[in-house]
């Protein structure tokens, strides 16, 4: 199952520069939104880039082309979403170490 | 055969939304203001080069991708639209006085409010109390 998995996403899907560049442009749209709706002006761009927008809209992207279809739309809203498990995670994580502190 | 329109239209606006971000930057605006100028910028670039493929050839992005990313700027364009709305209330001076001045009056005082909004991009630091007198001012004319 694993061997089918990888020669789906690097056998049979061919990611070129210009889908990558896209997987990109839609991680940096999809923290860029979450900045524009939260209401939160104390915050600045250094946690914008710290909080996993990138990463979740790369990962889910990825995901999302292997299971579904290259799209940009997938990897917007992967971005936008993985953003909040990724919070939620790091908030637990925080209060899993301040609890064994 | 490049569509020239389309990209000097786009090309327009990613400029005209990075010099907006740029000068909100310097004004110290709120981060949702900055960030809005910057996902028109970035959105627009994108169209730019979209319009740069001829039109027999496969072009960057297919429709449903056109159509999200219109979907995304015009929802944060609202969103902001309601915050600017929103913020420029706090500069309308309140009191029983209001009520009574003229409708052409009202709408002069929420355009200027809206404008000092823009000038300083939700940013309340310094300047709110003179503003205020500013549209007092109008009140009383």
């Amino acid at each position: 199952m694993v061997d089918e998995f990888l020669k789906q996403l690097f056998i049979v899907k061919t990611y070129t520069l210009q889908l990558v560049l896209c997987y990109i442009c839609a991680g940096f749209l999809a923290g860029l939104t979450r900045l524009v709706i939260r209401n939160n002006s104390k915050i600045s761009f250094r946690n914008w880039w710290n909080d996993g927008s990138l990463g979740g809209a790369l990962i889910i992207s990825v995901t999302g082309a292997v299971l579904f279809d290259h799209s940009l739309l997938w990897a917007f809203l992967g971005g936008y979403f993985f953003t909040y498990i990724l919070e939620a995670i790091q908030k637990l994580l925080k209060e899993k170490g301040g609890d064994a502190l | 055969m490049i569509n020239i329109e389309g990209m000097a239209f786009t090309g327009l606006i990613t400029i005209i939304s990075l010099l907006t971000f740029i000068f909100w930057t310097k004004k110290k605006a709120l981060i949702n203001f900055r960030a809005w100028a910057l996902l028109t910028a970035l959105i627009n670039i994108m169209f730019f080069f979209n319009e740069c493929q001829t039109y027999n050839s496969n072009r960057c992005f297919d429709l449903t991708t056109i159509f999200s990313l219109y979907l995304i700027q015009f929802i944060t364009t609202l969103i902001i639209m309601f915050k600017l709305w929103k913020l420029s209330n706090r500069y309308i001076p309140k009191g029983s006085k209001l009520r009574t001045i003229c409708v052409t009056k009202q709408i002069q005082m929420k355009v200027l409010a809206l404008g000092y909004t823009v000038k300083n991009g939700g940013n309340s630091k310094g300047g709110d109390n003179k503003i205020k007198s500013n549209l007092k001012k109008i009140i009383n004319n």
